[in-house]
């Protein structure tokens, strides 16, 4: 990183991922944390973050766009049900890590990662059939 | 770490489709999540016009290129990468449980029987994924102790 940009980046006032508490997800909308992990220069993932409301704050406030189609829930449960299916594939990959190369804490992590990757495609197989019935009855 | 920043080389984003036309959340097969690093799908869908959403879509293509081809420079998580993934893996459930929460909780206000249905789902499964997370956090939390 240049010494300008690390200038123009403050340093990091919180680790990075930050605290998963419940009422922060409404400033963790845009960026995925597991994008950000790698952002590991001081400031880095938290200049994105900062980045990432204010581009939630501009998409809000454009008012001419073109609404989308579907009902708002529906929309939205599309739109989890997808970041669901991102996280089951990430976290098999993390249950799929070679425990050779694996201290014996991280491998124990690796182990259960799989299993959840399995409950959260399940989570998101849910949702997905619910929102196929949509489709398929044809309901309002 | 995974596949893609293994290798660094990253696919080329797809070609942006015509303007207008209105696009839903694409199928994200798990295998595949490596397409899908930067922007989550529950910030896109408000995105619904093809031509905006690709082009978002073409600008986290580029952005986790750029992260891809200088993060080798950048300094190491004292932790080691594999703990922090999992903690941000465990961030994102939280934001997946947040978001339907507030989608789905009390405030819903939508009136046709299929969207109270699904919206039952959606609280259902905000409930389940938080468990979930917290099964991780409970692992990493006892790995917080270990010597290094």
């Amino acid at each position: 990183m240049s010494s300008l940009a690390q200038q123009r980046i403050s340093p990091a006032p919180r680790p990075s991922p930050p605290p998963a508490a419940l009422p922060e997800w409404e400033s963790l909308c845009v960026f995925r944390e597991t994008f950000l992990v790698w952002l590991t220069p001081p400031g880095a993932a938290d200049a994105l973050r900062y980045v990432g409301n204010l581009f939630f704050d501009l998409m809000l406030n454009a008012d001419d766009w073109p609404a989308s189609e579907e009902s708002p829930v529906r929309g939205e449960l599309q739109g989890a049900a997808r970041d669901l299916r991102f996280l089951q594939g990430y976290l098999a990959t993390i249950g799929q890590a070679d425990a050779s190369g694996l201290d014996a804490v991280d491998a124990r992590l690796s182990r259960l990662a799989e299993p959840i990757s399995r409950a959260v495609g399940e989570l998101a197989e849910r949702i997905e059939r619910e929102l196929e019935a949509w489709r398929m009855e044809g309901v309002s | 770490m995974h596949e893609l920043a293994q290798k660094s080389n990253p696919p080329t984003p797809p070609p942006s489709p015509p303007a207008g036309l209105a696009v839903s959340p694409p199928i994200i097969k798990p295998e595949r999540f490596e397409d899908f690093m930067t922007f989550r799908e529950t910030f896109l869908v408000y995105f619904p016009d093809a031509k905006a959403n690709g082009r978002m879509r073409g600008f986290g293509h580029l952005l986790f290129e750029m992260v891809l081809e200088t993060w080798g420079q950048w300094p190491d998580h004292p932790e080691g990468i594999f703990p922090n993934e999992l903690r941000a893996a465990v961030a994102d459930m939280r934001h997946v449980q947040g978001a339907m929460s507030s989608w789905c909780g009390p405030a819903f206000s939508g009136s046709s029987e299929y969207e109270i249905r699904l919206s039952r789902v959606g609280a259902d499964v905000a409930l389940a994924i938080g468990e979930l997370a917290g099964r991780l956090e409970v692992e990493l939390d006892s790995w917080q102790g270990r010597p290094s």
